[in-house]
């Protein structure tokens, strides 16, 4: 931020960047609900939703309604206070996450609501914030299924929060800056190049994070009937999910920043705007790749799980940094991958 | 106020409105559900079908706790590195070495509880 501009012309606009960011919350949980089901649908040969309006796109307001209106069923075992409430203390981190987001660079301002610093740190930690309140409900709810879904989100969460956030400091070596659009303006090529290990890495880390279905022990269908949300039902329910599909698109993001280049590409639109439109396809792109990913694969076993974090996501993580190392000493090696 | 804390402003902001939005919306369902639940069934914990014998307070696997013992180690490890990540271009070489006697120190401790089995799910 220029020292020059005054501030309230800086908080006026930022302001709008963030009323345009919370507007697209909204309708990107709502779109992404309907995008799983239609893919879900052709991977099985099947439409998806057709009925509600034109080819099934009023599905998401169906839904919504449905949920608004559903009866208020509080187990007599549980917790009233946290039961009532650990919904929104999982939802309100993974709006929060969506404020350090870079959307693109239109017209010498950047799209990024709260452009911190430590903007990296802060999404892992602030995502973090979301496991409390999915463990306080699966715990609050008082089923047997969700408390064995909450420990194990507990556990999942720690374990790979270690090779995800080893991951995020190899990129940070090589930015020389926590802050998100930074890492992600800086990159001459791809960070998934010189960091293949560290994507492959953070990728299956973030999938563990988010509950995909690789990883979804947490709320195992065939296993625990849905884990830590057995009891939840009309709006408690509503909100876990939208924070479900919110992380989704912030996961594809934050991929995006830390290695798909953020907003850069070929210039076609004015004003900068094809940074938005490239880093918005790049996610969705990302979105999609996950969605069939996550499709094509088996659930994993509980101790495989745990396997995979300690004993091969967390020495690969530590292998990358040793190599990113090499990079950074390196100096023709570093100017090819950074600017 | 200063750049430094005007991002940290939004941050606020934006816990303030998604919390606000989610209240609106709990109470936009408290407004339009329905306010009876005319089974007593319907309160009683889902078990397949079957009435609960116990509560839900039972005993689950101590690992889940050595795991987060584990954690906190290596988690303190990696916010130790996020400032020297930053600054390891211009610290150069000597920097890495110090850094890899840091984890070396780390991974005694990571190998020994892989030896002991800690790491071992069962």
């Amino acid at each position: 931020m220029e020292n020059f501009v005054p501030y309230l012309i800086v908080a006026l606009i930022q302001v709008a960047i963030s009323l345009g960011i919370f507007g697209f919350v909204m309708v990107n949980a709502l779109l992404l609900t309907l995008a799983e089901r239609k893919l879900l649908g052709w991977m099985h040969q099947r439409l998806g939703p057709m009925e509600v309006g034109p080819w099934g796109l009023f599905q998401p307001f169906a839904d919504m309604i449905k949920l608004l209106t559903k009866g208020d069923v509080i187990p007599k075992a549980a917790d009233k206070f946290f039961y009532s409430y650990s919904a929104l203390i999982a939802f309100t981190p993974s709006f929060i996450t969506f404020a350090f987001i870079p959307f693109g660079l239109v017209g010498g301002i950047k799209l990024v609501a709260a452009d911190t610093e430590i903007g990296v740190l802060m999404i892992s930690a602030v995502m973090a914030l979301s496991v409390i309140g999915i463990i306080l409900g699966g715990w609050s709810s008082g089923n047997k299924f969700s408390l064995l879904g909450a420990v194990r989100t507990a556990a999942q969460e720690i374990s790979y929060e270690i090779p995800k956030t080893l991951a995020i400091i190899a990129v940070v070596m090589l930015a020389g800056s926590m802050n998100v659009y930074h890492i992600s303006s800086i990159q001459r090529v791809w960070f998934i190049a010189p960091q293949f290990i560290g994507f492959l890495v953070f990728f299956v880390s973030s999938l563990a994070e988010i509950f995909r279905i690789p990883f979804d022990l947490a709320e195992g269908e065939s296993e625990l009937v849905a884990g830590y949300n057995v009891e939840f039902s009309g709006i408690r329910f509503a909100f876990f999910f939208f924070a479900e599909y919110t992380y989704l698109f912030v996961t594809s993001a934050v991929i995006t920043a830390l290695y798909l280049g953020g907003g850069s590409g070929p210039e076609f639109l004015p004003w900068g705007l094809s940074s938005l439109f490239w880093f918005l396809l790049k996610s969705f792109a990302m979105v999609g790749f996950i969605l069939w990913f996550s499709r094509s694969l088996p659930r994993v076993r509980a101790d495989q799980l745990m396997n995979m974090a300690w004993k091969i996501m967390l020495p690969l993580s530590l292998v990358n940094i040793i190599w990113t190392a090499f990079i950074v000493l390196n100096e023709n090696l570093l100017k090819i991958v950074v600017k | 106020m200063n750049d430094y804390s005007f991002g940290y402003l939004f941050v606020g902001i934006f816990a303030l409105v998604g919390l606000a939005m989610g209240l609106i919306a709990f109470f936009l369902a408290f407004a339009l559900r329905p306010k009876r639940i005319d089974s007593d069934l319907a309160t009683t914990s889902y078990e397949c079908g079957i009435p609960p014998k116990t509560d839900s307070k039972i005993k689950f696997n101590i690992r889940y706790i050595v795991f987060a013992l584990i954690f906190v180690a290596f988690d303190v490890e990696a916010v130790f590195l996020y400032p020297w990540a930053v600054k390891v271009k211009e610290l150069g070489t000597y920097a890495i070495f110090e850094v890899t006697l840091f984890i070396a120190i780390l991974l005694v401790g990571y190998f020994y509880a892989w030896g002991r089995g800690l790491l071992k799910w069962d």
